[in-house]
């Protein structure tokens, strides 16, 4: 058992304060306590796939859905999705992308590549706060994941 | 004339009452989402496919959300699914599974065919109301598909 | 393409780049004067929370800023449709959209007929929309503040016209008014995103038409724009 055990949130942001006020959001309507905050795509793999240094963590828990943004350093949004499809254990785990691009070729592109949901990072810190609590309500208490 | 343009939320699911039901929350948590229930899935196939009684339907119009009941008679709920993700036409619109089956076999094949979201419905009527109204905030609020 | 288009798309990309790269920092600022606002307001005394809502509302202002410019970053290249646009309809409508969420402005604005004329109903409405709150705007310091539209024909184009019964302003500074973040007046007594005129202006060009204003101080201000005769 690791501190990386049991997380319900992935979430994948490159931009601190983003994070930051993404995972104040979440504390603050009480709906996740357990979120990983991951720097890049490179680090968001490695969580998922237990390699680098997250070694310990647990082969068997999945984060209920993994906020991906899209536009990083090293490894890039489109990646991970590109490379968490294409294996048979970490296909199914739920995506939803958290960006501030609402360029529609990304959109596309994401859909094509199968996540699950795609949400434009609003700039109102009103809207922002009720967008991220829509959204960790409903993945992570109405929702329900793949065995 | 029935009027089918402009429908943003395909409903799929045998069950008249919930349909009459969801459509209520769903018009109280959101002004304006038109809304189509089909009571089986050949109603649901000939309305994606403009077939049948929509053959005048516009196939470049696609639904901002679907909700399906996989427990249907035949042909199943599931091949309304596997037609939706099967097409690269249709293969972003989101479609929610709402089933009453807690089945993990269930779930995890909804999974493999690319759902978006699967939700067990709950019994009570206060819960099933909160459910509704997650989905509606999260996949007609917040959620942003291709045009 | 001329100089001034090649200028002119190279200032819609940039506009369009830094809008979208100034986002990020902007919500950061407002969310987290936010969260200092919820969690340690209390902790403060009355100046020190007004401190922090002169924070919050210039970065919120910043935000509006920001619209405008993506707004005007766009306009340049979307396509325009080409349709007979009824004037006096438009120009009602959004009137009367104006009074309907400012239910207590005192403003009168009178609206005379207007000729239609051939043109791209969205950005014809933007203009009346940006032409009638501007008016508004300086009117509305006014004991009685009244605005009026009115037109004329002419052989080859309309001219609209929209006056105000504000402060006016000196003419020697009309050039100012219709560019990009200027405004003729300091301070912050007309508060806005200074991009307005700079839009109407944008979409008159883009329909082959001119913009200009007529004012004096103390006297107030006309602002008009004409669109050819004949377009399509």
């Amino acid at each position: 058992m690791t501190e990386y055990d049991d997380v319900e949130i992935l979430l994948v942001e490159d931009n601190r304060q983003d994070a930051e006020m993404t995972m104040r959001a979440l504390r603050k309507c009480k709906i996740a306590n357990k979120v990983q905050w991951a720097k890049d795509g490179v680090e968001a793999l490695n969580f998922i796939r237990c390699t680098g240094e997250f070694e310990s963590r647990n082969k068997n828990s999945f984060p209920k859905v993994i906020l991906l943004d899209l536009k990083m350093p090293r490894l890039d949004g489109l990646d991970v999705i590109r490379a968490l499809k294409a294996d048979e254990v970490t296909r199914k785990i739920p995506i939803v992308v958290m960006t501030s691009s609402n360029q529609e070729r990304d959109v596309t592109e994401s859909y094509r590549l199968g996540v699950n949901g795609y949400v434009t990072k609003p700039v109102q810190s009103a809207a922002f706060m009720e967008a991220v609590a829509n959204i960790g309500m409903f993945w992570l208490f109405v929702n329900s994941t793949p065995v | 004339m029935r009027d089918f343009d402009g429908i943003e939320i395909l409903l799929v699911d045998r069950d008249e009452s919930f349909a009459a039901f969801a459509s209520r929350v769903i018009a109280k948590s959101n002004a304006g989402n038109k809304l189509f229930w089909a009571k089986d899935s050949t109603e649901a196939l000939d309305f994606i496919a403009c077939a049948g009684a929509f053959e005048r339907r516009d196939p470049r119009e696609l639904p901002r959300l679907v909700l399906l009941d996989i427990e249907m008679p035949r042909p199943a709920g599931f091949s309304v699914l596997q037609k939706l993700k099967g097409d690269k036409r249709t293969q972003p619109v989101p479609v929610v599974v709402m089933t009453a089956s807690n089945q993990g076999g269930d779930v995890d094949e909804c999974y493999r065919l690319g759902v978006n979201a699967y939700i067990i419905k709950p019994s009570g009527f206060t819960e099933l109301t909160e459910v509704i109204a997650s989905v509606s905030r999260f996949w007609l609020l917040v959620n942003q598909v291709p045009q | 393409m001329t100089e001034s288009d090649v200028l002119a798309a190279e200032l819609e990309s940039f506009s369009y780049s830094i809008s979208h790269d100034l986002r990020a920092p902007v919500r950061a600022i407002i969310g987290f004067s936010r969260a200092l606002e919820d969690d340690y307001g209390v902790r403060l005394d009355d100046e020190g929370r007004r401190l922090l809502a002169v924070v919050v509302s210039e970065a919120e202002r910043i935000d509006g800023l920001i619209d405008g410019l993506v707004v005007f970053s766009r306009l340049g290249h979307q396509p325009m449709e080409n349709v007979l646009v009824e004037m006096s309809v438009l120009a009602r409508e959004v009137v009367n959209e104006r009074a309907n969420t400012r239910p207590s402005s005192d403003v009168v604005i009178e609206i005379a007929d207007l000729p239609s004329i051939s043109g791209d109903h969205v950005l014809l409405r933007k203009v009346w929309e940006n032409l009638i709150s501007n008016a508004t705007k300086f009117s509305s310091l006014q004991p009685a503040p009244r605005v009026t539209i009115w037109a004329s024909q002419e052989p080859t184009r309309i001219v609209y016209n929209v006056r105000d019964n504000g402060v006016g302003f000196d003419m020697a500074y009309s050039e100012k008014l219709f560019g990009i973040f200027q405004k003729v007046h300091g301070g912050d007594r007309f508060a806005g995103s200074g991009l307005g005129l700079a839009i109407v202006k944008r979409i008159v060009h883009r329909h082959g038409g001119a913009v200009w204003a007529d004012a004096a101080l103390g006297e107030g201000a006309t602002l008009s724009f004409a669109l050819p005769l004949g377009r399509g």
